[in-house]
């Protein structure tokens, strides 16, 4: 069984925002509402380090755990979504959430919070697949057209991967023995619980 | 059937457009860096995370529209077409039914991109959907845009542009290019400036690479970079300067950090600690300007240690015996005055270089835009050559152009100096292109206002404002400048913007032709009430053709949409006013046209015929197309074709690709190279200077050819004469023979020279000689360091002062040496003492108008900003987003956000050049057609940026002059 | 006032009330929901094998080693 999983390898993401527009473009997901960012540790400095930081559809994940009114599922695939209809917007998830991923666009009425948005791996949501309803609420579903998450698979430098997770560890793991040190494989633990240490490690051995 | 995105055409753009259509002021988001600086990658991000929700409605929460507008559904259709935000060339298909453009999937097949894309290609698709678009064509009346029909338009514009001709001549008028355009269209403006009869036109090369191209062709023969992006991969070392490639690149690198995976150290040397810099092995910071007392400094250390190929600069380099005595002079001491550089680590630098070749160097637009321009990028050349990196796999000078289609335009399109193929503008050269085009060469001539301006280079396009402004008896032809085209080109790339609104004043008439109303627009109608014509071109994703890519890989587009609103494509416009000037014919003579649109086709068929100086002969449009089709065959580092339709082909037969089609010469993937047989795209440098220079040999030394040549020496450029000599003459076919008497490989319009150098001899056409590091038709033959003219360090411009004053330089006047000592007798380093930089955001493209009206990248570089290191702000009690004025002595003054950072040392101030539509603190939202401003407006930095231009080529000098910053 | 007590009293013991925090997917029936999985749509029409095949295939296209060869 495929379990879907993100890994950004930040000795490649140049910050180019590529993964950012992707997403926007594809789902047509409103000014103001990030399904994915790019963030910069030590910005303007030697060891200056980008990651891309969207929802990782965590496996034990945390938004699920809070939300007072059960909106979120995982899918089969390890895919976390949740059902617009449900969503009283509370923040709870927000809270929750180590990777900070979900946003509540405002509707304006006393600066309430509308319904959390946040990225779907591509995997549209609870409704007809590839409906209009389906775009509307949650955008586009690549999954069920045997595509990925169109973030990863536009990449500049293939920094960020997506897709089931063998295949991304198999790819992150060859590119790590190649050069000889992994990177840091931010969120991994947090988000899936294993190790992207093991791999760290595996590279060293490679290298010496 | 699966439903997307579809929207029926009367909704385009609907929610996007929708959000912002009356976005007067954008929700106040925090911006990239801001948001950067103030979270943390763990807690604090959820709090700045937390400030980005919009205030805007979010559609996606409210329950699905009734969809009733929504057209039946019909087949997705792929047409695949190429990014046009630079010139890396990433493919892209798009998916449209019914007409619309509804998704955008990566090309994993295409070796240049390999399915990437930065943030611009990414976002494309807004193209298809955009509402900030120039809709219909407009007329200026009493200060406000009023539409008007296409006809009207036509019609006024043709007869005003024609009483100035008939009154002021024919050199009046100033046609402003784009290297946005297809060949096919910069190609057909070269030509339809020939038949107005001028040669004032230009496009955003010369204030791009065109001391490149200069400097490197007459260095070793073309003008363009030696390798590709994809070569990069064989490189043991790469040495960026001058270059931002992660913001400016970003798919380049791709290719960069895959070597550098590979063991490639990865260098980077800059005013400024790039993206580009968060990635190498080395960063090295110099003070700006400094460049040629870095390279010398560099070639210090090589020289001194024995590093340089002595083989290979015997055989192939003519004149290194005078560089070394200019670098003998660079002593690291020396070096670090200029500079700024430790011993150390210039050592180390070189070092790298030496001993990990073949060692690449990449350059843009940090070396090309100084008033030494010409000399730095003969200087990083001369290292290449001493090194022995050229003409050699993982080596060469890669030059990463800009524009999407800047090397084409370059290549063949509206040039000043030169008709298509650099064929330049003598007799000659016209005699030529009036054979390939089937009209009159006289007829030409007496278009023009006399065959001595018909072989003139015209004005540049950095210079139109002073072809406006200057006083009648200073320029080099009769009339000042009445009107000037925009077509396709940003007003703000260009300096010094307080005299630009001057000389738009002062014109006649403007008209503007560009997709979006562009700054020009606004600019016009801030300082004219009437005038001013805008007309709605189609981007490139509407009309069909080819661009050449920056690693000379040629590509065609498909079309993917119709025009949108009332645009039409740029070719179809040349053909309505080349209606009204009454040359339509001659100009179509060879093309079909169908609803006044040329055969796009028919036009590179035409090119073909025609551009053998440079390989453009042999790329018709059927091999191109089967080169898109076939994207997966092609290998990637090689990029070349193994099996398949296009079996032994280079991708995008990368120019050049000599002789005809028929031929089947594969294109030539790096330039020079003698280790492959030149039908294997091989090759050597060219013998374009004579055969002998003060009693040394120019041409290629024993043993130094390409593979397989029959001529295994140096030899010169064939002609007829030559070919008799050798006995290949009978090689020819009678046919042949007919039609290559009396010419050259460059003049022979059957090609039959070519097939019989190159494929029965195997030998190049265009000779085997030396490259000549002592390019002495230049001002500084060999590249010696000149302070520029706006200079923070009043000791260095005494010791290294820049050239005297030009008298008539490219038809204008052009100060040197008086700017620069009158900035030290008034003592411009005490009122400014920092250093102005300028250069690329990611999310931009060069003036910005397009890419700053798309929503998805403007959401994400919000606001124009300075960078002003932590000592100097606090040293002016400046504050990270502080809003600021940056003052300069043209006594303009821009209000911008401060960027605290370390990027930048505290000597230099950094400003993205990408945005306009503030004007010194102003918003000009008004004076943009209603509904069509970008979406982020800011400070162009051009509008206080300084004179100043190179001795060669006029390129405009923006990388080093100086400003003051002060709190708000 | 004692009824604000109850009512906070309640009000605290439905703080109590434990449910299961992990909703439980069930492939197209999520609480009244309708969401298929991937593979169940004209597309794939149910075939789970060929999807999963499919979407490996197109996961290693983001692995530039594949198509440059090393």
């Amino acid at each position: 069984m495929a379990r879907m999983k993100f890994l950004c390898d930040s000795e490649r993401c140049i910050e180019c925002n590529g993964c950012v527009t992707a997403c926007k473009n594809e789902h047509e997901v409103p000014w103001g509402v990030n399904r994915r960012r790019v963030v910069t540790l030590s910005d303007g400095v030697p060891g200056e380090k980008s990651i891309s930081v969207a929802c990782m559809h965590c496996s034990d994940a945390p938004c699920m755990a809070v939300c007072p009114v059960d909106c979120f599922y995982h899918t089969d695939q390890g895919v976390v979504l949740h059902d617009k209809d449900m969503c009283i917007g509370c923040g709870y998830c927000f809270y929750a959430c180590p990777f900070g991923a979900p946003q509540y666009p405002q509707t304006g009425t006393f600066g309430m919070r509308g319904k959390m948005d946040k990225c779907t791996f591509c995997a549209g949501g609870p409704e007809i697949d590839h409906s209009e309803e389906e775009f509307k609420k949650y955008g586009r579903n690549r999954l069920a057209e045997g595509k990925l998450p169109i973030c990863a698979e536009m990449c500049s430098t293939k920094a960020l991967l997506g897709g089931d997770g063998d295949v991304v560890s198999e790819i992150f793991r060859e590119r790590a023995l190649k050069r000889g040190k992994g990177a840091d494989v931010w969120g991994w633990g947090t988000a899936y619980g294993s190790a992207p240490a093991q791999q760290q490690d595996k590279a060293k051995e490679g290298k010496s | 059937m699966l439903i997307r995105k579809s929207s029926a055409p009367a909704v385009r753009g609907g929610r996007l457009a929708r959000a912002h259509a009356n976005s007067v002021s954008l929700p106040q988001v925090m911006d990239r860096r801001s948001f950067l600086k103030r979270s943390g990658l763990g807690v604090g991000a959820g709090a700045a995370i937390s400030a980005l929700a919009s205030q805007l409605p979010f559609e996606m929460i409210t329950k699905a529209e009734a969809a009733g507008s929504v057209p039946p559904p019909g087949p997705v259709e792929i047409r695949r077409t190429v990014c046009t935000h630079c010139s890396v060339g990433c493919a892209i298909d798009a998916e449209v039914r019914n007409g619309i453009w509804i998704g955008q999937e990566p090309v994993f097949d295409s070796p240049i991109n390999l399915g990437a894309h930065c943030a611009k290609g990414a976002s494309v698709r807004e193209h298809g959907h955009g509402e900030m678009r120039l809709k219909t064509p407009m007329k200026l009346v009493d200060g406000k845009y009023q539409k008007i029909s296409w006809e009207q338009a036509v019609n006024e514009i043709g007869a005003k542009l024609s009483e100035i001709r008939k009154k002021n001549g024919p050199d009046a008028v100033y046609w402003i290019g784009s290297s946005k355009h297809s060949n096919e269209q910069a190609y057909l403006l070269r030509k339809f400036v020939s038949f107005w009869g001028s040669n004032n036109c230009d496009h955003q090369a010369r204030i791009c690479h065109s001391t490149t191209v200069a400097g490197v062709a007459n260095t070793w023969g073309y003008g363009a970079m030696t390798n590709s992006y994809n070569d990069m991969q064989n490189a043991k070392a790469i040495l960026f300067m001058g270059s931002n490639a992660a913001e400016a690149h970003p798919v380049a690198m791709l290719h960069v950090l895959h070597a550098k995976e590979s063991g490639a150290k990865v260098i980077v040397m800059d005013p400024r600690f790039t993206r580009t810099a968060a990635k190498a092995d080395q960063y090295v910071r110099f003070r700006s300007g400094a460049d040629i007392a870095v390279i010398w400094g560099l070639l210090y250390h090589v020289f001194k240690n024995g590093w340089e190929d002595k083989q290979y600069i015997n055989d192939r380099v003519y004149g290194m015996d005078k560089v070394r005595e200019e670098v003998a002079k660079w002593t690291p001491e020396r070096v670090k005055e200029v500079s700024g550089i430790e011993e150390a680590e210039l050592y180390r630098v070189a070092e790298t270089m030496a001993k990990n070749k073949p060692s690449s160097i990449v350059w843009c637009m940090g070396q090309t835009q100084h008033t030494t321009g010409n000399a730095m990028v003969r200087a990083f050349c001369t290292l290449q050559l001493a090194l022995g990196n050229i003409g050699t796999s993982g080596g060469g000078a890669n030059i990463f152009r800009g524009h999407d289609n800047v090397q084409g335009a370059t290549d063949i399109g509206p040039n000043p100096d030169s008709l298509p193929g650099y064929y330049g503008i003598v007799a000659g050269a016209w005699k030529h292109w009036a054979a390939v085009w089937g009209v009159d060469y006289e007829w030409i001539k007496g278009r023009f206002a006399s065959e001595a301006m018909m072989t003139k280079p015209g004005i540049t396009v950095s210079r139109w404002i002073d072809g406006v402004l200057e006083k009648n008896e200073y320029i080099d032809q009769d009339s000042n400048l009445k009107a000037v085209i925009y077509w396709g080109m940003a007003p703000n790339s260009q300096t010094r913007g307080l005299e630009m609104l001057e000389a738009m004043k002062a014109l006649e008439t403007l008209i503007v032709i560009d997709p979006y109303p562009s700054a020009t627009a606004a600019m016009a109608a801030m300082a004219r009430k009437d005038g001013v014509y805008l007309l709605p071109a189609a981007t490139q994703f509407e009309t069909t053709g080819s661009a050449t890519a920056s690693n000379r890989s040629i590509q065609w587009r498909e079309k993917v949409i119709e025009p949108l609103f009332e645009s039409k494509p740029d070719h179809t416009i040349m053909y309505l006013l080349a209606q009204k000037f009454g040359f339509e014919k001659e100009l179509c003579k060879n093309i079909k046209v169908a609803n006044n649109e040329p055969n796009v086709e028919d036009i590179l068929r035409e090119i073909n015929r025609g551009t053998w100086t440079i390989g453009y002969t042999g790329q018709s449009p059927e091999r191109i197309k089967l080169h898109m089709k076939n994207m997966h065959t092609f290998d990637v580092k090689t990029l070349r074709a193994k099996g398949g339709p296009c079996d032994g082909d280079y991708f995008g037969l990368p120019w050049p690709c000599y002789g005809t089609p028929e031929m089947k010469h594969p294109g030539s993937p790096n330039l020079y190279d003698t280790s492959k047989h030149v039908m294997d795209g091989g090759g050597n440098f060219r013998a374009n200077f004579g055969v002998e220079r003060d009693g040394v040999n120019l041409l290629a030394g024993d043993g130094s050819a390409s593979k397989g040549a029959d001529l295994q020496f140096g030899y010169p450029e064939f002609d007829h004469v030559l070919l008799k000599k050798l006995g290949w003459w009978d090689d020819l076919t009678e046919d042949e023979k007919k039609k290559a008497e009396g010419k050259n490989w460059k003049t022979d319009l059957s090609g039959g020279i070519q097939r019989v150098v190159m494929k029965v001899h195997g030998c190049h056409p265009f000779g085997n000689a030396k490259a000549r590091v002592v390019v002495w038709n230049f001002p500084d033959p060999v590249p010696v360091h000149r302070e520029p003219l706006y200079s923070t360090r009043p000791d260095m411009v005494e010791k290294y002062p820049t050239h005297d004053d030009k008298k008539a330089f490219w038809r204008m006047p052009t100060l040197f040496k008086s700017v620069q000592q009158k900035n030290i007798a008034d003592k411009v380093h005490v009122s400014f003492p920092l250093v102005l930089t300028s250069g690329r955001l990611v999310e931009y493209e060069g003036g910005g108008e397009e890419t700053r009206s798309n929503p998805w990248l403007a959401e994400l570089q919000q606001e124009a900003f300075v960078e002003i290191n932590p000592r100097t702000a606090n040293d002016r009690g400046i504050k990270n987003d502080d809003w600021v004025w940056v003052k300069t002595p043209t006594k303009a003054q821009l209000k911008v956000r401060a960027q605290v950072t370390e990027r930048v040392g505290p000597d230099t101030c950094f400003m993205p050049f990408h945005f306009s539509g503030h004007w010194q603190g102003k918003d000009m939202i008004e004076y943009y057609p209603e509904g069509a401003h970008p979406l982020v407006r800011g400070e162009a930095v051009n509008t206080a940026t300084t004179y100043g231009y190179d001795s060669v080529t006029m390129m405009q000098e923006t990388k080093t002059t100086v400003c003051q910053v002060v709190k708000a | 006032m004692r009824f604000f007590l109850m009512a906070a009293f309640v009000l605290a013991l439905l703080g109590c009330g434990d449910r299961d925090k992990v909703a439980v997917y069930k492939p197209g029936d999520y609480q009244g929901k309708s969401d298929a999985a991937p593979w169940n749509n004209k597309t794939y029409n149910g075939d789970k094998a060929k999807w999963e095949g499919d979407v490996r295939a197109r996961g290693r296209l983001q692995d530039e080693s594949r198509r440059i060869g090393g």
